[in-house]
């Protein structure tokens, strides 16, 4: 008689293969989020999204990531995770988001939790725009947001203290300029101003 | 005899097959799930409009808090289907997906002559008589997608435009 019963050696067989399978079809989706994406400073954005995708790992990429989204002549999406040194954007930190205006016929800057969804706040506010920050008819100007979980003075974008954000930036109908220079074309900087030790995100 | 080598190998075969069935499945899953929460909040038999997102939000991933959608669902198996639009002025765009998230139409503002949208979403085989000249998308999955997203710039604007987007209408034709 063998010393691990047959059905020992099942539920070996296919707990193996649960793990292993799906470890690994997760691990070639993330690759290739990493493989189809152009980088610019802290901005990262996907090639693979809004484009009908050409292999099945990069298809379930966009369906996590960017379920629905338009193609890139349509719109250009950027995301970043990251500070402009490379630092996670965490809730219980202050930022500064400066730039100048963007060359597309809409754009905009949003925050989001964790869970990919907009962040609850009081003062329902969820994004900047190119019209919000009054850039609409000054195609050179600065701008700067301030991203924080306490109110700040003029141009407040709220956040969670206690988790991890991301920002979007949408342009929407990109010009030329911008979509044959996804990597060079300068795009907001992220700062990182101060952080408190409560509502450290674990 | 050994049996090992041969459990050995299932557990390589059997983990080739999630692997390959996560993979092709995930998408169409997910995809189902956000089709599943749009029909039932009424995307299904009519154009479904929704307000600029907020914090409650929770169908798709990453919404865009500038943007109002209209959404309709199709389905290539009960017929064709006939989108109708009126174009507001301002930013908008109408989309296409199929059930595997493959973005397959879009067209803006823009690009279409007029204030008004015709397009006609079908299967390549399907024959729709009565509909010459209406531009035509072909679906490549009988179920997806058609999204309308119109940018709102402030509360005013959305007020004006809003009747406007209202106008649309998701009509499934019969062959």
């Amino acid at each position: 008689m063998s010393r691990f019963p047959t059905l020992f050696k099942l539920i070996g067989v296919v707990l193996f293969a649960l793990v292993v399978g799906a470890g690994s079809a997760w691990w070639m989706i993330l690759g290739a989020m990493q493989a189809s994406g152009v980088q610019n400073g802290p901005w990262y954005k996907s090639t693979a999204i809004g484009s009908a995708a050409s292999d099945p790992y990069t298809r379930a990429q966009i369906a996590f990531t960017g379920l629905l989204a338009l193609n890139k002549s349509e719109a250009v999406y950027f995301t970043a995770t990251e500070d402009s040194e490379g630092r996670r954007l965490q809730g219980h930190c202050s930022y500064e988001v400066t730039g100048r205006n963007l060359a597309a016929r809409w754009w905009s800057i949003t925050a989001y939790g964790s869970d990919y969804f907009l962040i609850e706040n009081d003062a329902d506010r969820y994004s900047y725009n190119v019209a919000s920050l009054g850039l609409r008819f000054a195609p050179i100007a600065k701008w700067r947001i301030n991203i924080s979980a306490e109110e700040q003075s003029s141009n407040w974008l709220p956040v969670k203290a206690n988790d991890f954000f991301s920002l979007t930036l949408r342009l929407y109908n990109p010009s030329p300029q911008i979509l044959g220079n996804l990597e060079g074309v300068g795009l907001p900087e992220i700062r990182r101003l101060s952080c408190t030790d409560e509502g450290a995100a674990p | 005899m050994k049996t090992w080598p041969l459990w050995i190998a299932a557990a390589f075969v059997l983990a080739l097959a999630v692997h390959i069935l996560a993979t092709l499945l995930v998408p169409p899953a997910i995809m189902s799930v956000a089709m599943v929460r749009m029909a039932d909040s009424g995307a299904a038999d009519r154009v479904l409009h929704t307000p600029p997102p907020d914090a409650s939000a929770r169908t798709v991933v990453r919404p865009s808090p500038d943007l109002a959608y209209s959404i309709c669902l199709f389905d290539m198996s009960e017929g064709p289907l006939l989108v109708r639009a009126e174009v507001p002025e301002t930013y908008w765009s109408v989309s296409a997906f199929a059930h595997n998230t493959d973005n397959f139409f879009v067209v803006n503002d823009q690009q279409i002559r007029g204030d008004k949208l015709e397009l006609l979403i079908r299967r390549e085989e399907d024959e729709v008589s009565g509909y010459e000249g209406i531009p035509v998308s072909f679906a490549p999955s009988d179920q997806g997608v058609v999204l309308m997203r119109m940018l709102v710039t402030d509360r005013e604007s959305y007020l004006e435009l809003d009747p406007v987007r209202r106008e649309a209408t998701c009509e499934t034709l019969s062959r």
